[in-house]
């Protein structure tokens, strides 16, 4: 078998005693194609009609299969390793076990173990007769190091079993000799193809895993434009610009794991907050990013786009890898993923924390996670557990005239002191987060159930100050905190159906949550003593959404997905704060409110394929974000942001020559026809008008075997604020959103490379992140600098250690990672106060060098080899 | 994996080519020279004594009929500020791009009342003098305003000895029906006042770079309201001091902060050319 970036190259074995004459007549393909081994037991139904040729007898199929290197390298010494695997007829892998190895030697253990891991990942979809699923007994075949491969001629692509070609015989199968052997088409489904979008991307991290990505909220960046800011530092959420949006830290997102929602609605930091923080880097074994509210799934707060983090670890065996570097950062992972489980199964645990790198900048956390998943049999399930605790110190955001000033005492004069100074040291904060979450999913034949249910106790505190002594002498310092219990579900069922001889699906599906729990904001004064509420209130958010969707392909290279969306939401708050009289009289210092709405939401998408390869994807959808219960009057019909979003796309997936190519030319265009903004002075939401957002992108990853991973982004994008008299096709009317960024682009690349030293193969790997952000629109007409970080990484490694050198920021650039204009007074008390808007920014973390040790240690019982 | 060779036909070469050179002339054009709005200019900021119409500045006769002459007219300002008119904020679609604020987070809430321009430097003017106090250049958002914004604050270390800490000192006489009072007072906040805002001074002209806005003080309107006769001259032809907690002291409060007590005068730099 050959392993591709994108999926699986080789040849799938189908041996059936019932088969023997026909199928040895049968030629086949080369490369592209599997051979897949059907034992006798696979085919007890098929017995009646042995040694008659059954022509309509259709191999298991792999969807979807993990590349694999070569645990020894690229250069490492070619090797077969052949497995027997059950697969029952719901594609389901029951068993499997070692048949051949086709190697000597200490790797041969290495080899072994590789392919037991990699096997419980790839996902089948089962034998069939016809329409009639059979279970099947395949040899599984993994060439390591392409043992003599023949030449790989142009697989057909989609539809059904090609007839092989006459030229090319049947490869050797170590199968017994009353077996038949034949030899088909083995169609992978391209990982990551676009579904619902030309900007619809499934990612596996694990190709750019050596790229610098020390948190998973980082693994936004592989989605094209994304631009992360932080005015908060460790800790905190980062704020995401996407697509001219600035999403806040999910308020324009909706950001899950694993179908979770992490969206915190009514959060006093921010409605939609959304912290993935929890999650160690190395769980994260693929992210699903839409750009766009495209897809009927993606639910509230996917106005920009929406992110899934899929958890799952490819490398089985323990992880015991340690971090210490610049500022005294330190990170400890140690992660046990037992030897035959599904990626699904793992406990990790992560401990990490730093000085900063500035003044006030420390932060110190923990996180544990575990999760058991059973993926075989028609039944399939899993239990994930998770803690986690924060806290953390911010230098929060400092004026730009203070910095050239050097006027701020807490830091000494110099240019450098200042750029990363503060004004209020009382800023920072706390967070925990204990989750439980339980799937299910049957699957019978063309039919699948999936459920999700989850408890969330989330609590969260920010103490933070941006505007100094703006509105009272005695300190405008906020304290936000939110505290909640979410529990909810999530569940789908879909049917795959057969017409005109293709493959159609039929999806229904809802997500409900409810939030329980109290938000509130107080201010503080200069020595974080609360003097004032701002707000104090408790909440019960019900949302439930409910959507159907259908895929049909009426022409073989025309598919239409369509689905729609509703959303209903429920409000019901106790604000704590009210005043105990008014000008009536005497009240309660309390007063409840409900509010609902209910926003309605299609989704279109249709794809052409043009060529073998490359399609083009047109999408337009609806989508919305729930207002701030902390905004909603009595009886309310709850306002949302609503946003019609349009993209066209031309997407191309395949070889160009030895790489393997993902390029995507996308366009886009957004129109927000009344965006909804929270004034704390007015204490409600308040309408801004309408708005628009147009682009386009260029975003290409190629893949050259394992010596070579790349991806590069190219994002332009405009956001303007609409006119009243603006026509519909008036896109580009009014005047510019300030500071959404408008090139954006994103290189990251990984080369690897083995050498031997005495024999030993030693793994190298040179990686690097590029981030470039072009001048962005700042308010009155100017432009801010264009921002070029460079994040690199060198690791090395041997059997089972690895050592890692990683630098951020290599260059040492000063940057400022969010830009904002607001006024403020930092001064003394007795000053004038200035009400004019000042720029302020959070300066982004200097040069970051961090060594890094890993020790990898397959574990579990030794696997059965050559077995008769 | 489907292998795919890169080859598209000439006929979808053309549409997507057609389909690319459409977008770009649709868009592009419109993308260009636009920006966020707003511009900031240079602006010149002064003070200056106001005469009331027909009268000598220092001379003025108020509501109740006093016919008040100064020989003394001192006010201290902490900070002036004009603002662009209301019905403009209130009815832009998207108020104050350029003037985000961040007050509940750190986001870009769009909230617009706050000042074109503004003057924080403390301030004691003169209110008789002939010439306008010219006090500097500010940086300004250009543009229409409607009104300033004057807070009063205790002189520290300005002005006259008889100004020291107090909002306004003035000296004169008043004269109704025969009946003459001198005075002589000082106006100084109590409490917890540290500042004595005057709001909703009328305004009109368009900030543009190099122009003067004239924040004028029409003394005489100081003394609506206040009853001369209810002051106890001490004999000797001594003023009447105006004591807290008196009519006279609290109608010169109320006086102080009347905004047509002020004026604000916009002059564009073509006319300031002229007038030179």
């Amino acid at each position: 078998m050959r392993l591709g970036p994108r999926g699986i190259e080789g040849e799938v074995r189908v041996e059936r005693d019932a088969m023997i004459r026909t199928c040895r007549r049968m030629p086949g393909h080369a490369r592209a194609v599997f051979l897949t081994v059907a034992w006798a037991h696979a085919c007890v139904s098929s017995r009646a009609v042995a040694h008659e040729p059954d022509e309509d007898l259709h191999p298991p199929r792999v969807r979807h299969a993990a590349p694999v290197p070569h645990p020894a390298g690229p250069d490492a010494p070619p090797a077969r390793v052949v497995l027997e695997v059950s697969v029952d007829e719901q594609g389901r892998i029951q068993q499997a076990h070692v048949v051949s190895v086709e190697l000597d030697g200490e790797l041969r253990l290495v080899l072994v173990q590789a392919a037991l891991t990699h096997i419980w990942d790839v996902e089948l979809e089962p034998a069939r007769r016809g329409e009639q699923p059979v279970p099947a007994v395949v040899a599984y075949e993994m060439a390591f190091g392409d043992p003599g491969a023949p030449p790989a001629p142009e697989p057909s692509g989609e539809g059904p079993v090609p007839e092989p070609a006459e030229e090319q015989p049947p490869r050797a199968s170590p199968a017994t000799e009353h077996e038949a052997v034949f030899e088909a088409v083995a169609e992978v489904d391209a990982e990551g193809a676009a579904k619902w979008a030309a900007s619809d991307w499934t990612l596996r991290v694990e190709p750019l895993r050596e790229v610098p990505r020390r948190r998973a909220e980082q693994m936004w960046t592989l989605s094209p434009g994304v631009v992360l800011g932080n005015h908060s530092g460790e800790g905190h959420a980062p704020t995401v610009f996407l697509r001219g949006f600035n999403a806040g830290e999910g308020q324009d997102v909706e950001v899950t794991v694993d179908g979770i929602p992490m969206n915190e609605p009514s959060n006093a930091h921010g409605h939609g907050y959304a912290d993935v923080g929890f999650v160690p880097a190395e769980l994260v074994r693929e992210v699903r990013i839409v750009e766009g509210p495209f897809d009927p799934r993606q639910s509230d707060f996917a106005v920009a786009g929406s992110i899934d983090y899929r958890l799952g670890v490819d490398r089985r065996g323990v992880l015991a890898l340690g971090e210490y570097g610049s500022f005294q950062s330190y990170r400890a992972v140690t992660l046990w993923a037992p030897e035959g489980g599904s990626p699904g199964t793992f406990v990790a645990a992560e401990t990490r924390g730093s000085a900063g790198f500035g003044p006030n900048r420390s932060h110190r956390g923990f996180s544990v996670l575990g999760q058991y998943e059973r993926a075989r049999g028609p039944l399939e399930w899993s239990l994930l557990v998770a803690t986690h605790a924060l806290s953390f110190d911010s230098a929060g955001v400092v004026r730009e005239d203070a910095v050239q000033a050097r006027s701020m005492d807490a830091c000494p004069d110099t240019r450098d002191d200042q750029f990363f100074c503060l004004h209020d040291p009382n800023q920072g904060g706390a967070a925990s987060r204990h989750l439980v979450s339980g799937r299910i999913g049957w699957a019978e034949g063309r039919r699948r159930l999936d459920q999700r249910v989850f408890l969330m106790l989330r609590q969260n505190r920010f103490r933070e100050n941006f505007t100094g002594r703006l509105l009272n002498p005695m300190g405008d310092g906020l304290d936000q905190q939110y505290g909640t219990v979410m529990a909810g579900a999530r569940g789908s069922y879909r049917v795959t159906f057969d017409w005109l001889g293709r493959d159609h699906r039929v999806e229904a599906g809802y997500v409900a949550r409810h939030d329980a729990g109290r938000t509130r904001a107080w201010r503080l004064r200069d020595d974080g003593i609360p003097h004032d509420v701002v707000f104090d209130k408790d909440i019960r958010i019900t949302h439930a959404g409910v959507y159907a969707l259908g895929e049909v392909s009426p022409l073989e290279r025309y598919t239409v997905r369509a689905g729609l969306r509703v959303d209903h939401f429920a409000f019901s708050t106790v604000d704590r704060n009210a005043p105990e009289t008014d000008r009536t009289g005497d009240r309660v210092g309390e007063q409840a409110m409900d509010a609902f709405g209910v926003a309605v939401q299609p989704r279109l998408t249709t794809q052409l394929r043009l060529v073998p390869g490359l399609h083009f994807i047109k999408s337009i959808g609806l989508g919305s974000r729930s207002s701030d219960a902390v905004a909603l009057s009595e009886g309310e019909r709850a306002p949302f942001a609503r946003v019609r979003a349009f993209e066209a796309g031309l997407v191309y997936r395949g070889d160009l020559g030895p790489v393997a190519a993902d390029l995507r030319a996308v366009a886009f265009h957004t129109h927000v026809n009344r965006d909804l903004l929270f004034d704390p002075e007015r204490g409600r939401n308040v309408p801004l008008g309408a708005s628009s957002r147009y682009g386009a992108s260029l975003t290409g990853q190629v893949g050259l075997g394992r010596h070579l991973d790349a991806r590069a982004s190219l994002v332009w994008t405009e956001a303007h604020a609409l006119p009243e008299d603006a026509g519909r096709f008036a896109i580009a009317a009014g005047p510019r959103l300030p500071f959404v960024p408008r090139m954006v682009s994103r290189v990251d690349a990984v080369g690897r490379h083995t050498v031997r030293v005495r024999d030993e193969p030693v793994r190298l790997a040179l990686a690097g992140g590029l981030s470039w952000v072009g001048r962005r629109p700042l308010p009155f007409d100017a432009l801010s600098e264009p921002i070029v970080t460079v994040d690199a990484s060198a690791t090395v490694g041997w059997r089972w250690l690895t050592v890692g050198l990683m630098a951020l920021n290599l260059f040492d650039a000063r940057y400022r990672q969010l830009e904002l204009h607001h006024p403020s007074h930092f001064g003394e008390p007795g000053d004038p106060v200035s009400l004019r808007p000042a720029r302020h920014f959070a300066a982004g973390p200097p040069l970051t060098v961090l060594l890094t040790v890993a020790v990898h240690i397959p574990t579990g019982p030794a696997p059965r080899e050559e077995e008769p | 994996v489907r292998k795919a060779p890169l080859a598209v036909s000439g006929t979808w070469r053309r549409r997507i080519a057609l389909a690319l050179s459409a977008f770009v002339a649709v868009v592009a054009p419109a993308s260009c020279g636009q920006g966020t709005g707003g511009r900031l200019v240079s602006i010149e900021w002064a003070v200056a004594g106001v005469a009331e119409e027909g009268h000598a500045l220092g001379e003025s006769v108020t509501d109740l009929g006093w016919q008040v002459r100064l020989s003394e007219a001192w006010l201290s300002i902490g900070t002036m500020r004009t603002h662009r008119p209301r019905e403009l904020a209130a009815s832009a679609r998207w108020p104050g791009l350029s003037v985000s604020r961040a007050r509940a987070h750190g986001g870009h809430a769009y909230g617009d009342d706050g000042p074109r321009a503004e003057w924080l430097e403390p301030v004691v003017l003169n209110a008789l003098a002939v010439e306008p106090q010219v006090l500097g250049w500010v940086v300004a958002e250009a543009g229409a305003i409607d009104r300033v914004e004057v807070e009063l604050q205790g002189a520290r270390g300005l002005g006259p000895e008889a100004l020291a800490g107090a909002l306004l000192w003035v000296r004169g006489e008043a004269e109704r029906e025969g009946t003459v009072v001198g005075f002589d007072g000082a106006l100084s906040l109590t409490g917890t006042e540290t500042v004595l805002p005057v709001e909703n001074i009328a305004a009109e002209g368009t900030l543009e770079e190099g122009g003067r806005l004239t924040v004028g003080v029409r003394s005489g309107r100081w003394f609506d309201g206040l009853q001369f006769d209810l002051l106890e001259p001490p004999g000797d032809d001594e003023p009447a001091a105006i004591e807290p907690g008196t009519q006279p002291r609290n109608a010169l409060y109320l006086g102080a902060r009347n905004p047509r007590a002020f004026t604000a005068t916009w002059t564009s730099a073509g006319e300031l050319g002229e007038d030179e």
